[in-house]
């Protein structure tokens, strides 16, 4: 039987079977999920075969907002865990931000608070790595039985999927307009491959698309500036 | 965060500096302009090619000229700037950045580009 670790509004749970999971009221928006065998933490309407929670709790949710009820935990963090938060730190924004309201239409990017713990930085650049799971994750499923170390440690990051690396279409697009090197095209392809690894979960592979398109927009515009004088100097020629 | 500002107004001189030497003359009459390498290579046109012209004209205030050089070029511009502002704003508004930079609109980008290339190429645009 498979058990899943959920993470909800920045609240940790597990192990849990796809039966208590059910039993469970459930704010998809809000809620990530791993087991072993994930490479990183997915939003629960990520993953196919919870698919039918997800429509359930949809359906539930729709005509009356439930309060999502915390499985056993008395702490409530303020932490919202969206997947494209950036780090730091529009206060004003905070506000908004109550776990327990829950809000089908999100519309303005949730922001984690600014970390108390400066020193422990968040999960993201962990996730770059080609690990299997965040280092977090493991000694929180190495010790099935007990539950995840919040408590002790209550920043734990809660946005656990990393934001996605730039794509570079802008630069791919001025430089194929106005340099004209056919490297920035291999850049928009390789600005294609960035979001369609992001969207399958592939953060380092996204990561590396996202630095060698750049590179491509380099390559181009230097090519294009050292090009310059010797068009010049074929036109001069060509004249004269 | 200072040092953001100062290279912004560096690029903001450079860029204006450039408008005006592209106000001023005219790359179509002027020998001091390059061509483009791969035209000149290859015998056709690059997805770019034209594009000074259509900066000149465009600085002119000739919008039909700028789309009879490189239409690429005017089309490209609003886009350029809704991506700059979305980057700009991505702390913001993620969302928006997440939204204009989907694999839809970069392989929509992709197709139009080499459609572009491939029919100036035939017409001879």
């Amino acid at each position: 039987m498979q058990r899943y670790w959920v993470n909800q509004n920045g609240i940790q749970s597990g192990p849990l079977t796809i039966d208590e999971l059910k039993a469970m009221t459930i704010d998809v928006k809000n809620t990530y999920v791993w087991r072993s065998g994930m490479a990183d933490w997915q939003r629960i309407d990520e993953v196919p075969e919870l698919s039918d929670i997800v429509a359930a709790a949809q359906a539930a949710a729709t005509p009356v907002p439930p309060e999502p009820e915390q499985p056993a935990e008395t702490q409530e963090q303020p932490e919202p865990s969206e997947p494209e938060a950036e780090q730091p730190s529009e206060p004003e924004e905070q506000p908004e931000q109550e776990p327990e309201a829950e809000q089908p239409e999100q519309e303005q990017p949730s922001e984690p608070e600014e970390q108390p713990h400066a020193a422990t930085p968040p999960a993201p650049p962990a996730e770059l790595n080609d690990e299997p799971a965040p280092a977090f994750q493991q000694p929180a499923f190495q010790q099935a039985p007990t539950p995840p170390q919040y408590a002790s440690a209550p920043m734990m990051p809660a946005t656990p999927v990393p934001e996605c690396p730039p794509t570079n279409l802008v630069w791919s697009i001025v430089c194929i307009v106005l340099c004209c090197w056919i490297p920035a095209v291999i850049g928009l392809v390789f600005s294609i491959q960035v979001k369609s690894k992001y969207r399958e979960g592939n953060y380092a592979q996204a990561k590396k698309y996202s630095d060698w398109s750049a590179w491509c927009c380099i390559i181009s515009i230097v090519l294009g500036v050292v090009s310059m004088p010797f068009a010049l100097l074929v036109q001069l020629l060509a004249v004269n | 965060m200072k040092r953001k500002i100062l290279y912004l107004i560096i690029l903001a001189i450079v860029l204006a500096c450039v408008a005006v030497i592209y106000y001023a003359f005219d790359p179509s009459s002027s020998a001091l302009f390059p061509k483009c390498p791969f035209l000149m290579l290859t015998g056709y046109k690059c997805p770019g090619c034209g594009s000074q012209r259509a900066i000149h004209a465009l600085l002119s205030g000739d919008l039909a000229a700028a789309w009879h050089y490189n239409a690429l070029l005017l089309v490209s511009i609003p886009f350029i700037i809704l991506l700059l502002a979305g980057m700009a704003l991505r702390r913001r508004y993620p969302r928006f950045d997440a939204a204009i930079n989907s694999v839809g609109v970069v392989w929509t980008v992709f197709v139009v580009i080499m459609a572009w290339w491939l029919l100036r190429n035939i017409f001879g645009w």
